[in-house]
């Protein structure tokens, strides 16, 4: 249902920007 | 014909170089701004940061825009400033409009005047499109200082406060007004009933009375110019500038164009400025200037000079058997109508999908400059340039670094620049150096990482959908153009430019559509992660490539240094660039439109 997607949609964006912040994290370890 | 991108190209430079000027007094805080703008600016910064708090304020701030850009289409039909009670658009396209806009690539799966009200205009569309604009400014500033050694690399937010309040809004105030003039609606007003010149063109009543037709207006004097300024090219109506309300003149068209080469032009020049080495930013600004001017005489040539090849004389209908995933069987026949003696002009070369107010060369020129500098706006139907033409903006979405969006496409060259001294070390079997600074292992390892995140954001994802029906059920063209169709579109997000070829079914807009394409959800989803993955990860690594190359001990000048400020090292730059972009790109690019362009269905393959 709408409320089920929206739900999925945001946490996709987020987990998305986490990832992002955990390469920051790994580039400096490289 | 030619007059347009010279007088661009050469108005661009003259403007760029006082503005460089400006960009680096900005920025350095040497300004002495008004007490009440002094007050706020005191607030905001927080203190100066490491590489990493910066880059992590950055993430921090882009995620928060994410949570209000969601937040904002969620919540539309229940805000004011839409008269026209306009709904919610898919949960799908509200995530890849939201990654869309605070990316910087505007990429569209809705058309504004159809699915956004006006509060979503103004406090969506605009604020996005300031504030993803200065994300790359600051990070390049970032880069800068870092390169010069600094530990502290300024702070994240007090550089967004500068680049949007003393460069953004006096360069939009001025283009809006100017666009006003040309006759740019600029209201509150969402929609004038107008009445037409012939009698019921728009159909009657059931009482026999001619219905009036709905012209949507808005604050379209405010999205435009930050919408070229910025390189963001997200329109406010779908067809962009086009549409003669968003661009109404062949006077507003220079401005427009002039606008999205204005500040890409000026951050090459302040990189130089900032870093004490004006010459070396010079030689960087001609290879860029030399790429760009390679991908519009390309445009111009196999576009403007050459007749749509779909309109030429074909004496004899032709049938194919092609492979389509929509037909039973999988296979589909194709005929080739004839088209003998069909009574069209082509000497004024292809004018499919053109706006003549413009000029003949208006539109090839605007799709080449749109791809260098990212912007991604449109003056003409890139689905209908000649098949070949089409291969100039790919190519300039492909290299990413023709000048590019404000910072990253200087950050973009700047990988480039790393990979060619690192060329240059190993055929004279010397340790590469840049800015006097030794090229170690680590510093080549991120450069790589940050060049390969596009190549593989573009090709893996292309390849995905062009195997499997959610690529295919969305291509309104066969063979190789539907193949170009998918490669523009995910070239176009992952390089955060936000332009469209078309043809391509992706738009389900409003949630209760009760046909949504075949898979629009896929695509909404594809895309997006594509736009937000090659957005920040080629941020993030060349800003700890530059900390960990500015934290080393300068090496003194020898006779065996490769310096910087030469045509030698212009030179390497320019074959980098074009080697490493050919050597990624080109077997995809014998796919789509070499395929096209060889083949013998014009716009098939």
């Amino acid at each position: 249902d709408l409320g089920l997607w929206l739900a999925a949609m945001f946490l996709l964006g987020m987990i998305s920007m986490g990832l992002c912040y955990a390469f920051l994290v790994a580039c400096e370890n490289i | 014909m030619w007059l347009l991108p010279i007088a661009l190209m050469a108005t661009a430079t003259a403007l760029a170089i006082p503005l460089s000027r400006y960009a680096a007094w900005i920025m350095e805080g040497e300004y002495r701004p008004p007490r009440i703008l002094a007050w706020f600016e005191r607030r905001i910064d927080s203190g100066s940061q490491t590489w990493k708090q910066y880059a992590a304020a950055l993430l921090i701030f882009n995620a928060v825009l994410f949570v209000y850009g969601f937040a904002v289409l969620a919540l539309q039909p229940v805000m004011p400033l839409n008269p026209q009670h306009k709904g919610m658009l898919a949960p799908t396209t509200i995530f890849n409009s939201v990654a869309s806009f605070m990316t910087n690539t505007n990429l569209q799966h809705y058309a504004g005047e159809v699915h956004l009200s006006n509060f979503s205009q103004i406090f969506f569309v605009i604020l996005n499109q300031y504030l993803s604009a200065g994300v790359g400014f600051c990070a390049l500033t970032a880069i800068i200082r870092a390169f010069r050694g600094q530990k502290l690399v300024g702070n994240f937010f007090a550089d967004m406060w500068r680049v949007v309040m003393y460069m953004f809004v006096p360069a939009a105030l001025i283009s809006g007004v100017l666009f006003i003039q040309q006759g740019m609606p600029m209201t509150y007003q969402s929609a004038y009933q107008v009445s037409t010149l012939e009698p019921a063109a728009m159909g009657t009543t059931d009482s026999g009375q001619a219905k009036p037709q709905t012209i949507v207006v808005g604050p379209v004097g405010a999205v435009i110019p930050i919408k070229m300024l910025g390189t963001n090219g997200g329109g406010f109506y779908g067809m962009n500038s086009a549409h003669p309300l968003e661009n109404p003149s062949a006077w507003s068209n220079f401005i427009t164009t002039l606008d999205m080469m204005l500040f890409p032009f000026t951050l090459v020049l302040m990189y130089g400025r900032m870093l004490k080495r004006r010459r070396h930013s010079w030689v960087i600004f001609c290879v860029m200037a030399l790429l760009m001017a390679g991908t519009i005489v390309w445009a111009i040539y196999f576009d403007t000079l050459k007749p749509n090849p779909g309109l030429t004389a074909h004496p004899a209908s032709k049938t194919f058997t092609i492979p389509s995933a929509r037909s039973p069987g999988g296979k589909q026949e194709f005929t080739l109508p004839a088209v003998a003696r069909l009574p069209v002009d082509q000497h004024l070369g292809n004018l499919e999908g053109k706006e003549l107010r413009f000029g003949t060369s208006a539109g090839a020129t605007f799709a080449a400059v749109t791809v260098d500098v990212t912007c991604g706006a449109v003056n003409c139907e890139h689905d209908s340039l000649n098949p070949i033409a089409a291969l100039s903006p790919m190519a300039g979405m492909w290299v990413n670094c023709i000048f590019g969006g404000k910072g990253v496409g200087m950050i973009n060259l700047l990988l480039f620049l790393i990979v060619g001294v690192f060329l240059a070390g190993q055929m004279v079997g010397r340790t590469p150096e840049y800015l006097g600074k030794k090229v170690g292992a680590r510093e080549m390892k991120l450069a790589m990482i940050a060049l390969l995140v596009h190549p593989i954001m573009i090709l893996g994802p292309t390849g995905l959908f062009a195997a499997t029906t959610w690529g295919t059920m969305a291509t309104n063209n066969p063979g190789a153009h539907g193949f170009s169709q998918m490669l523009y579109q995910f070239s176009s997000s992952s390089a955060n430019n936000g332009s469209a070829f078309d043809g391509l079914a992706v738009t389900t807009g409003f949630n209760d559509n009760p046909n949504p394409p075949p898979a629009g959800r896929q695509w909404d989803i594809a895309t997006g992660l594509v736009m937000l993955f090659s957005r920040y990860l080629p941020i993030v690594a060349p800003l700890a490539m530059a900390a960990s190359l500015g934290y080393k001990k300068p090496t003194p000048f020898g006779l065996g240094t490769l310096r910087d400020d030469t045509t030698t090292f212009g030179c390497l730059l320019f074959g980098t660039i074009v080697v490493v972009g050919a050597l990624l790109f080109l077997p995809v690019a014998a796919l789509g439109p070499l395929a096209e362009h060889l083949g013998p269905i014009p716009f098939g393959g």
